[in-house]
């Protein structure tokens, strides 16, 4: 009934039995107000016995979380399914929260895998869960993988697609002159209107330095080699912050923001941008000077279908599939061969399109991780100063 | 009148064991040692371990080296203070004139109140967003009157923020201070008036007083919960009403150390339970749990200067009442300030239940929009969103899972919290104080700690992934609030109507039944409905403890906002409310048509 147990783990398949024994033992004796209560919290587990150890699958039954939503619907269509249909293995989907560390970490300390491998968990989680050895080393071998850029890949962790973060703006505002970059967001009298900007360390020191010249990639990191260089971000934000009428903290609050007009200005994610776009709101958006993420596959460490699960992530390289991802999410492929299954109007709003992405630099997620906890300190203490 | 209860009850119980009538308060207890107590308290033990595994302070030596999270810790009390003040100010009346209203008017306002707590918290945010930013309601109305040529800021400040944690928490205050209103005998007014009483006078001096039970657990309630508050200061405030389950919650999630998010939760800890113990000082936790004061001479000063208060109150009110009597003209008509004061209370009344109902009101015409996402004003007219939620099995499925969840929840955290109710307000027990400080934790615990000590936990018995799973984790949340309602309302319960009952011959089991469940029949309810909407809007544990295979209403309304909030989440929102009301009204239908 239940799944291959892992060794080392307790195996509870006699669970069940010993809670009916309870249960049985406990209407013997009289009916105290404890035990009624007793029995109706027994009678409850045998009411949900079936689902007691849940994890009844088969040997070939591979279950992958996802961030929900439309990142289900796009990954449901363009691999789960596929998947199915060419392996035969059962692809159960199955959502988690948005950055999944607290579950990576609890399942692989208690070995309870509430699920085998996870998709769309972004590249700058990948540092924490190294560090804690809480990730299954993957197969980076083929043609496909080898494509894929090695800024995008690591043995713990292959990249599907890019996500950037870019500056986006009202066209209603801004009719004939545009805001061109990061730097745009401090020309207030050039680019009058309200701003709003993101509540977290890393962007905002990316987004200030960029603005204050320079070009980005590993310039920025050499920059902050030295407390000079987070003095000169964080004096760049001061001259902005009075101008700052929000800081959001939850990406979807961005789109909403932007598409109502509660402000001119705000760098986002493309997608988001795109999602406003898409509804007909006068938005647009600039790839100049942007950067990016990755979001992509991870196995937790000490899965029982780890090898399954490889399998997986390694057929999910593949540019069709990744390009029937693009059509449904307006993120960019890791794989630069998917660009040609994608039509030509769709290509050009996705981050990896070659005019988008030359402009673009990437994020260094080692850096932030080793720097993440002194810069949103210093970030948060920054913000709360009036 | 009610020492002389106490007294002879104390008396009765001497000549019985005396530990029996205390046992029902240990499955409450024993329930949170387990599910509660042990799981967090793993957890946070690893506030104590450093990076090199080992015994360490740094963690700690981290949350004080810098003010900051003590600025963020004070700014977050300081927040839940100004909205349990104004959740009690506001509340008051509106529980009042519901008590007094006539059955069906009750109905009305009843499910005006409740509105709210059919939304999700997610939706009620976005509906504030609708109504106070830039482009919203509030500035196109008065720009569209020519009022004003620059929009107000309305948004992203403590107004709003307090505007919405105040919409979000008033209906509990409501609730609660109703269900012990609803036991003041009506007549005690009127003796006070045959007495020579002014309006003022019988209700402060009468009213107020036996009402202050009500008044106390509200304010625990709703300061407590606001403690726990963090999607609205994040969505509606600015970096400077941030609160600290945010720092835990990033800690948790983000930066993965467990060992700092713990330290930081238990500052919380420890904070709160200071809180509580100046509130019991203060205040005196006997107003709750009904304990006769028999403390230390200076205890018993406070209560004569709480005493000597109220007095004046009554008679400034009273004075204020001759005054405005006196403008008016209509000094000497016996009986004039009654009808005004009445007048008064109906306009505030009507007042706060307009604002109670508003966002709602905002969010049924957007949901037949055909504009994409959640904006005002709304364009054209469409079924398209109600037509997502009602093909998509996930929708159905998620709703039914929600309501069977929030119905067990609630079930449970009665079984377990109602007799503990009863021992913590009829029975002397040591360390009540403690007892209830204990009972409140779980309150204020981000859900997250909780979500991943039971995760651990559950992981031995395999109640991962389970729906026991998730209702045991719900009812921790939820029973609190059970219990502080009930004790509330056995406050003003009459134990000599049990003796009454005893002696004409019933048995206990009869007693309970007939006498006590009906008595206290308010106060069930109220907290069954907490509870269920407890329940009904966790995310965090449903999650992570039920696994995402089947989903519930807030991961689906969660999942749906992750690209795009479209319309769909008012559509979802007016189904709850329309179902809900539905259900209310059926059931008073059916209980109407019962001969009696």
């Amino acid at each position: 009934m239940t799944r291959t147990q892992v060794p080392g783990a307790r195996n509870f398949q006699n669970l069940p039995i010993n809670q009916e024994d309870k249960m049985n033992s406990k209407r013997i004796k009289g009916l105290s107000r404890r035990s009624t209560l007793k029995l109706l919290a027994t009678t409850g587990a045998a009411v949900a016995l079936p689902s007691l150890w849940q994890r009844t699958d088969a040997a070939d039954t591979l279950v992958i979380s996802d961030a929900g939503g439309t990142y289900s619907t796009a990954f449901k269509k363009a691999f789960y399914e596929p998947f199915s249909k060419e392996t035969g293995v059962t692809v159960v989907q199955v959502a988690r929260r948005n950055a999944p560390l607290a579950e990576i970490k609890a399942m692989v300390e208690t070995k309870n895998y509430q699920w085998d491998m996870t998709g769309s968990i972004q590249s700058d989680s990948i540092p924490k869960l190294r560090e804690g050895n809480l990730l299954e080393k993957l197969d980076l071998s083929g043609s496909d993988i080898a494509a894929i850029p090695d800024n995008m890949k690591s043995d713990l962790f292959l990249g599907n697609s890019v996500i950037t973060f870019l500056l986006g703006y009202r066209t209603d505002r801004f009719k004939t002159d545009r805001p061109q970059n990061f730097a745009d967001i401090w020309e207030t009298k050039k680019f009058p209107g309200r701003r709003a900007m993101r509540n977290l360390a890393r962007d905002m020191i990316e987004v200030a330095l960029r603005a204050d010249g320079v070009p980005g990639g590993d310039e920025i990191y050499k920059v902050l080699a030295t407390p000079a260089g987070w003095s000169r971000a964080f004096a760049k934000l001061d001259a902005i912050k009075p101008e700052v009428k929000v800081w959001y903290s939850q990406s979807t609050e961005s789109t909403q923001l932007l598409q109502t007009g509660e402000v001119d200005m705000i760098p986002l994610f493309n997608a988001r941008a795109q999602v406003a776009v898409d509804a007909g709101a006068p938005v647009g958006f600039t790839w100049k000077n942007a950067f990016y993420g990755v979001e992509g596959w991870a196995i937790p460490k000490g899965t029982p279908k780890a090898d399954l699960a490889r399998k997986f992530v390694k057929w999910a390289a593949n540019p069709q599939r990744q390009a029937e991802a693009a059509a449904i999410l307006t993120n960019g492929p890791c794989n630069p061969n998917a660009l040609q299954f994608i039509d030509k109007k769709r290509v050009e709003l996705l981050p990896t399109f070659p005019e988008n992405f030359k402009v673009q630099t990437p994020l260094n997620d080692d850096f932030w991780a080793a720097n993440a906890d002194q810069a949103n300190q210093r970030f948060s203490e920054w913000l709360l100063k009036k | 009148m009610s020492e002389v209860a106490q007294t002879s009850a104390g008396g009765l119980r001497r000549v019985s064991f005396k530990w029996l009538p205390k046992l029902p308060l240990l499955p409450s207890l024993i329930f949170l040692v387990i599910l509660f107590v042990w799981p967090v308290a793993q957890l946070l033990s690893r506030s104590f371990i450093g990076a090199d595994g080992g015994l360490s302070l740094e963690h700690y030596e981290r949350l004080f080296g810098t003010t900051l999270y003590i600025q963020i810790l004070g700014r977050t009390f300081q927040l839940a203070g100004w909205t349990t003040l104004l959740c009690l100010l506001f509340g008051y009346p509106v529980a009042y004139i519901i008590s007094k209203a006539a059955p069906t008017s009750r109905r009305v306002i009843l499910i005006i109140v409740l509105m709210p707590f059919w939304t999700s918290v997610l939706v009620r945010t976005l509906a504030w967003m609708v109504i106070l930013g830039r482009r919203g309601v509030i500035n196109r109305t008065a720009e569209s009157f020519g009022l004003i040529d620059d929009p107000f800021e309305l948004m992203f400040g403590s107004g709003a923020v307090l505007t919405g944690m105040t919409h979000a928490l008033l209906p509990l205050a409501v609730l609660t201070m109703l269900s012990v209103m609803q036991n003041i005998d009506n007549n005690l007014e009127s003796a006070a008036a045959t007495l020579g009483a002014r309006g003022g006078q019988t209700f402060w001096r009468v009213y107020f007083p036996l009402s202050l039970p009500g008044v106390a657990a509200a304010g625990l309630l709703v300061f407590v919960s606001a403690l726990g508050f963090f999607v609205t200061p994040i969505l509606l405030g600015s970096p400077q009403e941030g609160v600290i389950a945010q720092v835990i919650i990033f800690q948790m999630e983000q930066a993965l150390n467990w060992g700092f998010a713990g330290a930081v939760a238990i500052m919380l800890l420890v904070m709160t339970l200071i809180t509580f113990a100046i509130f019991n000082k203060l205040i005196g936790m006997s107003t709750l749990s009904g304990d006769v004061p028999q403390g230390t001479a200076k205890r018993r000063n406070t209560s004569v200067r709480g005493q000597r208060l109220l007095n004046g109150l009554g008679w400034a009110s009273a004075f204020i009442g001759d005054m405005l009597d006196r403008v008016s003209g209509r000094a000497g008509r016996s009986g004039s300030y009654r009808p005004r004061r009445k007048v008064i209370t109906a306009v505030i009344a009507v007042l706060i239940i307009i604002f109670l109902a508003v966002p709602t009101f905002f969010l049924v015409p957007i949901s037949f929009s055909e504009n994409q996402f959640i904006e005002w004003p709304p364009r054209g007219f469409t079924l398209q969103w109600y037509n997502e939620y009602a093909s998509s099995p996930i929708w159905q499925q998620a709703t039914i899972r929600s309501l069977v969840v929030g119905i067990l929840t609630a079930i449970l955290s009665l079984f377990v919290g109602l007799p503990a109710a009863f021992v913590l307000a009829r029975q002397q027990i040591f360390g009540k104080q403690a007892v209830m400080g204990f009972l409140i934790l779980p309150m204020i615990m981000p859900h997250i700690i909780v979500a991943i000590g039971l995760f651990y936990l559950f992981s031995l018995v395999g109640l991962v992934g389970t729906t026991l799973g998730l209702v045991f984790g719900h009812t921790i949340f939820a029973m609190p609030y059970v219990i502080i309602t009930i004790m509330a309302t056995l406050r003003n319960y009459d134990t000599r109507l049990d003796q009454a009952s005893w002696t004409l011959g019933a048995s206990p089991l009869t007693t309970f039944r007939r006498i006590t469940m009906p008595l206290i029949m308010t106060g069930v309810l109220t907290s069954f409905i907490f509870a269920f909407v407890k329940s009904f809007d966790e995310l965090t544990v449903a999650l992570f403890i039920a696994g995402g295979r089947s989903t519930t209403l807030p991961r689906q309304l969660w999942s749906e906002t992750l690209f795009n909030i479209t319309p769909t989440l008012a559509a979802v929102s007016t189904v709850m409310i329309v179902l809900v009301t539905a259900i209310i009204l059926v059931t008073e239908l059916l209980n109407r048509r019962k001969p009696s």
